[in-house]
């Protein structure tokens, strides 16, 4: 399924948004901006990069290298007598060999780090660049959700929720496709009370009404968040619609997403499903006892 | 994010967005390159041609060609090697050690210092492999065994010389420049190639960015790279011109056997490699139009540190001097006296004019600030810091035996290779300035909330722009439709304000500020606290005193007649100071 983007034009703005966002439960993937914007791996819940562990272990390594090369070139394999002094031992020779040694052990820190950091950030040359929108190399901050991560929200939620951000364009692509936009519904955005973006965003924009209330499915055995996604997309949002649907058509639905899915079995799901509508959740477990994946 | 001090001028002039500043910088990447620029080139491909013949004439009939006999069998080569590692070293310092002290002027010229030690140790490194006489066989040394049989068997390098550890510095410092430079540049070619509009320069743009996509990960790693480059560049800086100082001072020569010479060196470095960067950037904030970003404050910073370093050397010569006379080493004594009476005295006197006292000018605030008068020193300063490695190194040429003295004479070889490196580093600037972006746009975005001028005048509006510009809703009253608002109209009124009910102003003061067209509130609330320090230094010493940092933010209440409010303000100010 496609990511849904926001655009904005400020990183302050994005940074508040992305804040109001993770507040009112939404998983946000990942930030595009043409600078680091500092404090946003807190915001967005991302860890800090151990690159650095990394540079000191490289540099170690090199200063091993550097003292154990240096020991047997100037020690063992062709011992040189300078200036009628021969200096064969290690300790001897210790104090002239240190700035080879510092030297080739920042070689190595450095080298091995850059090393690292592109392998890692999976960048080389000519690689194809991954940013949702060019804009944001230049002037502009994009903000990325993964309606996969977030099953909780509709697609028309999170650009609802999106919308009273302050996002200059809202969009869903996949990475290398032509963007598609989005809009938000009407009463959300002429909604003008800033403050709602805060934490009453959950509340204002997912209504509970019956038809676009969503079920867990992954309750179910054999049904994990992607399946999960898959089914929802294929309006299969409550446990009750899901009770109503034939294996085969489940399966149908599974054919389409793609080959992986292919193995699974849905035949047991619409009763599975029909005793979590009723809300029977001792004999579901008894069920799922007895099942094996779901089969 | 940081708050920067109100008295601290901006690094970032002329209302700039990040657009804009993403505009500014690559406007010579995709612009035609003017007159100017191809007549500077031009310059430079000939005289560049002309050291690439010397140097094809070296190799292929050998160094005696040069003015080297057997006395002097280290001068010009050594000279103009070590004279270009030490340019060679502003590029890492400013980008390595201010990135660590968290300098935020470093950010406009970083990238083109690093890029000029990337291309001074380039030309650094011509000279010893042209010293080596038959560069072909120069991997001998490198790697002397089982990967490149010689004749000799096993026969390892000195690891305990220190012209070994030069090389091992030399290209460490090298690699690691490159790396780091090249690091800090794959986001700011990635914001060309998506702005690029010419296939061919999207292709090759997009190659050189690596794909670099922005995320937040991804700059969550560059910014650990580059602190940990930095962290790992800054020990290395100060190594290496330690390490060529070594070449010298490990031998028992008189005159360079002493133990200043590492700290000595490192100095007379960073002193050339800023006075370098000095010079460059001058005519690339010229010639490309970057007066907003390299402002004069930036010039003043980096005169005062040449001024320091100039300093520094200045001291470091007057006690060579002293422990010369004082040691009472006879050899170590004369070898000083001949350097500054015998027959290199006008090399040494230009050494000392040039380094000692030239920069010393620099302690006047007018002089510099002055940017033609920054620009003729930064070459003098380089001029000196030439001279200065001949002194030291024609002290050779007068060492124990008198049998051996003797007299340098470069050859016309020797003169053509020295001005042909001068030539080929011009023409490697000149190509970097119109393919590269100069500036580092990602770190000069970075500090444009807290050091542009209209930020620090407090001048932006929030910059919100109407929610989903796609048009077809309207955007809700609540946000504001213009990103940036317009600089600070000059409307012409006589209406004057009485500014004393400023805390802070006296009837004085008032007349200064309304003789320099600051006669209203809202102008006032306008002007940046370091020009108001300006008008106030201006009109004398007993106005020195006076902090206005605080008069724009209560001349903006007084203006939008809020007097509660700055009657509380003026409670918690005491004399109009915080």
């Amino acid at each position: 399924m496609k990511k849904i983007y926001g655009l904005y034009t400020d990183d302050g703005i994005l940074s508040k948004g992305a804040q109001a966002l993770v507040d009112s439960g939404v998983h946000v993937s990942d930030v595009y901006s043409p600078f680091p914007i500092h404090g946003i791996e807190n915001i967005i819940g991302m860890k800090w990069t151990r690159l650095a562990i990394c540079a000191f272990i490289y540099g170690l390594t090199g200063l091993l290298i550097a003292l154990s090369g240096m020991w047997w070139f100037m020690g063992i394999d062709w011992p040189m007598i300078i200036g009628g002094k021969p200096n064969f031992k290690f300790y001897q020779n210790l104090p002239a060999f240190l700035p080879i040694a510092f030297e080739f052990t920042v070689l190595c820190a450095a080298h091995g780090m850059a090393i690292t950091y592109f392998i890692r950030n999976w960048t080389f040359p000519g690689s194809a660049p991954r940013n949702p929108d060019p804009r944001t190399t230049d002037a502009h901050f994009a903000l990325e959700v993964d309606p996969h991560m977030n099953h909780k929200f509709s697609k028309q939620d999170i650009v609802n929720m999106l919308a009273k951000t302050g996002p200059v364009e809202i969009f869903e692509k996949n990475i290398g496709e032509k963007a598609h936009h989005l809009q938000p519904n009407a009463q959300v955005i002429s909604k003008p009370k800033q403050s709602a973006v805060k934490q009453s965003a959950v509340s204002a924009s997912s209504p509970k009404t019956s038809t676009s209330k969503k079920d867990d499915l992954t309750k179910i055995e054999g049904i994990g968040p992607k399946i999960c996604a898959i089914l929802h997309d294929n309006g299969v949002l409550t446990f009750d619609m899901l009770s109503k649907t034939s294996p085969d058509k489940i399966k149908a639905f599974l054919h389409a997403a793609g080959p992986r899915y292919k193995m699974h079995d849905p035949g047991s799901w619409p009763k599975q499903a029909d005793l979590a509508a009723h809300g029977k959740w001792d004999e579901l477990k008894d069920l799922q006892d007895k099942l094996d994946g779901g089969k | 994010m940081h708050k920067e001090a109100e008295i601290r001028q901006p690094l970032i002039l002329g209302n700039k967005s990040y657009k804009q500043i993403t505009d500014d910088v690559v406007a010579p990447v995709f612009g035609k390159a003017n007159k100017l620029w191809w007549l500077v080139f031009g310059i430079s491909v000939v005289i560049a041609l002309w050291g690439v013949g010397c140097i094809l004439y070296t190799i292929g009939t050998g160094i005696g060609v040069w003015g080297l006999n057997s006395t002097v069998g280290w001068a010009w080569d050594i000279t103009n090697f070590v004279w270009w590692v030490g340019i060679g070293h502003a590029g890492t310092l400013i980008s390595a050690v201010l990135l660590l002290l968290r300098q935020k002027w470093r950010m406009a010229i970083n990238r083109s210092a690093e890029a000029m030690t990337i291309f001074a140790v380039m030309m650094a490194g011509l000279f010893p492999l042209m010293h080596m006489g038959r560069i072909w066989n120069a991997h001998w040394i490198m790697m002397p065994v089982a990967l490149f049989p010689n004749n000799f068997g096993s026969l390892w390098v000195n690891f305990n010389s220190p012209l070994l550890w030069d090389v091992f510095a030399i290209s460490t410092y090298f690699s690691v420049s490159l790396v780091f430079w090249y690091i800090g540049l794959i986001p700011d070619f990635a914001t060309i190639r998506d702005k690029a509009v010419k296939p061919l320069q999207k292709k090759i743009y997009g190659i050189l960015s690596f794909g670099w996509t922005g995320n937040a990960k991804a700059w969550i790693r560059f910014e650990e790279v580059s602190l940990v480059l930095a962290g790992l560049a800054t020990p290395l800086v100060f190594s290496v011109h330690s390490i060529v100082s070594m070449d010298f001072a490990t031998s028992v020569i008189p005159g360079w056997h002493t133990t200043i010479f590492p700290p000595y060196f490192v100095a007379g470095a960073i002193f050339s490699g800023f006075a370098m960067v000095q010079t460059l950037l001058l005519i690339c904030r010229k010639v490309l139009h970057l007066e907003d970003y390299i402002t004069v404050k930036h010039s003043e910073y980096m005169n005062i540190v040449i001024v320091i370093t100039g300093s520094m050397v200045g001291t470091a010569y007057l006690s060579e001097l002293f422990i010369a006379w004082y040691s009472g080493v006879e050899y170590e004594s004369y070898a000083f006296l001949n350097r500054a009476t015998g027959p290199y005295w006008w090399a040494y006197l230009c050494m000392m004019t040039c380094n000692v006292v030239s920069p010393l000018l620099f302690f006047s605030k007018r002089l510099r600030t002055n940017l033609w008068f920054s620009f003729i020193i930064s070459i003098v300063v380089n001029i000196g810091m030439w001279f200065e490695r001949f002194v030291i190194i024609m002290s050779t040429a007068r060492d124990y035996i008198p049998s051996n003295w003797d007299y340098f004479h470069p050859t016309f070889v020797d003169i053509g290779i020295f001005m042909g490196t001068i030539g080929i580093f011009f023409v490697l600037f000149l190509l970097y300035a119109r393919t590269f972006p100069v500036l580092a746009l990602n770190e000069l975005k970075s500090i444009l909330k807290s050091s542009g001028d209209n930020y620090k005048r407090g001048d932006v509006s929030h910059p919100v722009v109407p929610l989903l510009a796609s048009g077809v809703i309207a955007s809700p009253s609540s946000t504001k439709s213009t990103a940036i608002s317009h600089p600070p109209k000059t409307k012409i009124s006589s209406k004057k304000d009485d500014l004393t009910k400023i805390e802070g102003i006296g009837p004085k003061i008032s007349g200064l500020l309304q003789a320099d067209g600051i006669s209203t509130f809202e102008a006032l609330s306008n002007a940046l606290p370091s020009k108001l320090k300006e008008i106030l230094e201006k009109a004398g010493k007993r106005y020195q005193m006076h902090d206005p940092t605080t008069w724009p933010r209560q001349a903006k209440l007084a203006f939008e007649n809020k007097w509660d409010a700055l009657e509380t303000l003026q409670d918690e100010l005491k004399g109009g100071k915080h």
